[in-house]
């Protein structure tokens, strides 16, 4: 069939593509995995502004789409004297909405932890800093790696957002194999393949991690 | 013996329930090893047995929420789930059947089970009205008169949720009565229940044994048994190994198992004079 | 910000189709969405098999790239309004499907078995127990997916279709002032999204049993 040989001739054409989106994924999920952890903290510590400063962040951020914040980035920073290439553009606006969702994720993870291994750190004389690494941490993160994999898979899926801002991931380099072949169908059908590859990959890895981790505890 | 208001206890009649040869397995575990039995219009039956001696599975069978695999179980002359042809070999019983089976068979949950998105008097009514095609009206007024002879007359537009276990286990005995069934099943209907609520289940429990409801009670309450139970039945892997009047059963025990049960319960019980030491 | 004195009509007047995109799309993927769910859970094969392989793409696939294949896929001189709300239709009824079906899957058997003792017949039980439940706890997750489709309207500009993400970067690029522009359809997005948030939490609070 004509669309099987299509199909078989685009898969190698989107390969650049699968780099680049690759690169804004594994970028904004590295940045958005600490820094939100970092707001998480804020999120639960006793110092209300903070507190305030990390909800009105999340807030705003679930409930506008991320394309308008990568536009709003991409063609409003020059503005303020900032250029940035499309590509970290894209970059920052993905780790913007994502350091959110991850510090939610954090946040959810944390109070999960019961008050008692609180209690029992502080009683041990572990201080702040030292209970958070070796007692709340790994018992907020195993909670919370379901989530957290849901995360990873929706990075990968918004990494296509950055097709609208002249990116040439996979998106926009299925778009441009469409137009050249007039194939559009195709070549979009061989970027939804790409994407499950991808999501697949970021699935199992994720349980292959989760199973490690809780035959650890 | 306590005096009962209906007939049916001395009067000689067909049973209302008839178990023969009953057999089920969940894959390897043999559940039930041929279990036979007959229950008469107007008795009560206490089942005791260790957990997992297949006790509420036998109950389960009864109004079919259990399939079995061999033997047969009729009730009030229909066989439960399944049909019977003259070589014996069964096929199973079209649903709308067994629905019409378990209109008439009424059963009570250890852990109540009510329906939290309705007010008491709408679980109460939800079968009536719906199964026995009765009017809102009818029904309602039938349900308040239910819920009044329970105890719980104040309750009639609260939520479960508000209910403490002991209310709510008498809601459920009072949806499973506006169904006007002939037969009640007990699924240890307080073992869910604190320890001071259970006492008001128990009577209202022991009202309808008084009205002459024929009830098979899978429980604990020993004393209930010994107070109540026309007979006890003791079940043991998988079938009954023990039965008769409560004084015989539970102060002579004759099968080793059932003197172990029972030695686990003198504490309850006290020790009746005549109990062997051993 | 004259910009946004000057356009905020025109910009409100877009948000109106993203409004109207955002509802159509809602209901059909919440019906389509629940009578899957309640297929997959009543066990019907083919309603399970279709709901698997649809739920899998949809995980697995960006929107975006679901709403080419549909555009594209579909004849050229159909409105882009028409493709987008297939689009956003198809993705999130397996998403509404999925809420529903663990919803239902979720109901104590303890309900079932309470309904089957009184004499209730299948269907009976799961309209007036299952159901009446499995749509209480559902609405959290639900109203959460709507707000997730509203913001995936703004996808639509891509193909053309004229709705708030369009027409702010019409008035950004005419009057080359992209920040009060977009920070205007960000308000704009928020209030609604926000808006539907609450009106979720709302519902949740009074469909929850009375203590």
């Amino acid at each position: 069939m004509a669309f099987i040989r299509l199909f078989i001739h685009v898969i190698p054409q989107l390969v650049p593509g699968l780099w680049l989106t690759v690169g804004l994924a594994v970028g904004a999920t590295v940045i958005s995995a600490v820094v939100g952890l970092a707001f998480a903290l804020a999120a639960v510590s006793k110092i209300a502004p903070a507190r305030l400063a990390v909800a009105a962040y999340v807030e705003f951020l679930r409930n506008t789409p991320l394309l308008v914040q990568m536009f709003f980035i991409f063609f409003g920073l020059p503005f303020l004297g900032v250029r940035m290439s499309p590509f970290s553009a894209a970059l920052l606006a993905l780790a913007v909405q994502h350091t959110a969702f991850f510090s939610e994720i954090y946040r959810a993870g944390l109070q999960a932890v019961s008050k008692r291994s609180h209690e029992a750190a502080k009683a041990l004389g572990l201080g702040y800093w030292k209970s958070l690494r070796l007692v709340i941490l790994p018992q907020a993160i195993v909670k919370v790696l379901p989530a957290m994999t849901n995360e990873l898979v929706q990075i990968v899926k918004d990494t296509s957002v950055a097709s609208t801002i002249a990116v040439a991931e996979l998106t926009l380099r299925g778009g441009t194999i469409a137009e050249q072949t007039a194939s559009t169908s195709v070549a979009f059908v061989a970027v939804a393949c790409y994407y499950l590859v991808l999501t697949g990959i970021v699935t199992v890895a994720a349980r292959v991690v989760e199973n490690r981790l809780r035959f650890a505890e | 013996m306590p005096e009962r208001m209906a007939a049916g206890v001395n009067a000689p009649s067909s049973p209302l329930i008839t178990v023969r040869g009953l057999r089920k397995h969940f894959g390897e575990l043999e559940v039930l090893r041929g279990v036979d039995l007959d229950v008469h219009a107007g008795e009560v039956i206490a089942v005791i047995g260790a957990s997992g001696s297949g006790k509420t599975t036998f109950l389960r069978c009864i109004n079919f929420l259990e399939e079995y695999d061999e033997g047969s179980i009729s009730v009030g002359g229909e066989t439960v789930g399944y049909a019977f042809d003259e070589a014996g070999r069964r096929r199973r019983r079209p649903e709308r059947e067994n629905e019409r089976l378990r209109a008439r068979v009424g059963m009570v949950f250890q852990s109540f089970n009510l329906f939290p998105h309705l007010r008491v008097i709408d679980n109460v009514t939800l079968g009536p009205i719906n199964v026995l095609g009765e009017s809102q009206a009818a029904a309602e007024r039938r349900g308040k008169a239910l819920l009044e002879k329970v105890g719980l007359g104040a309750k009639v537009g609260a939520y479960p949720a508000t209910l403490s276990g002991g209310q709510q286990q008498r809601v459920a005995i009072a949806r499973a009565l506006a169904m006007n069934p002939t037969i009640m099943l007990f699924d240890e209907v307080t073992s869910a229940l604190d320890p001071e609520l259970v006492g008001e289940v128990l009577q209202a429990m022991r009202d309808l044994a008084d009205e002459g409801m024929t009830m098979l009670v899978v429980t604990h309450e020993l004393l209930f048994a010994r107070e109540v139970a026309d007979r006890v039945i003791f079940f043991a892997d998988g079938a009954i190994v023990e039965q008769g009047p409560p004084k015989e059963v539970l102060d002579r025990p004759k099968d080793e198992r059932l003197q172990r049960f029972m030695r686990r319960f003198t504490l309850l019980l006290g020790r009746p004079a005549d109990l062997p030491l051993s | 910000m004259h910009v946004i004195a000057d356009n905020w009509p025109y910009l409100l007047r877009a948000a109106v189709n993203t409004l109207w995109m955002a509802a159509v799309s809602i209901a059909v993927s919440t019906v389509a969405g629940m009578l899957f769910g309640i297929g997959c859970a009543v066990g019907v094969r083919v309603v399970r098999v279709v709901n698997a392989v649809a739920v899998w793409i949809v995980r697995g696939v960006p929107l975006l790239v679901v709403l080419f294949v549909v555009y594209y896929s579909l004849p050229a001189d159909l409105s882009p309004y028409v493709a987008a709300i297939v689009a956003l239709s198809f993705y999130f009824t397996f998403f509404v499907s999925e809420v529903v079906r663990g919803a239902i899957q979720a109901i104590p058997r303890g309900q079932v078995e309470a309904a089957k003792s009184v004499g209730l017949s299948f269907w009976q039980r799961m309209r007036l127990v299952i159901l009446p439940q499995a749509v209480r706890a559902a609405v959290p997750p639900l109203m959460n997916l709507w707000v997730i489709l509203v913001k995936g309207t703004a996808y639509a500009s891509v193909i053309s279709a004229w709705e708030l993400t369009t027409a702010s970067t019409e008035v950004a690029q005419r009057t080359v002032a992209p920040f009060p522009v977009y920070g205007f359809a960000m308000l704009v997005y928020f209030f609604i999204c926000f808006a539907l948030t609450r009106i979720g939490r709302a519902a949740e609070a009074r469909l929850r049993y009375q203590h």
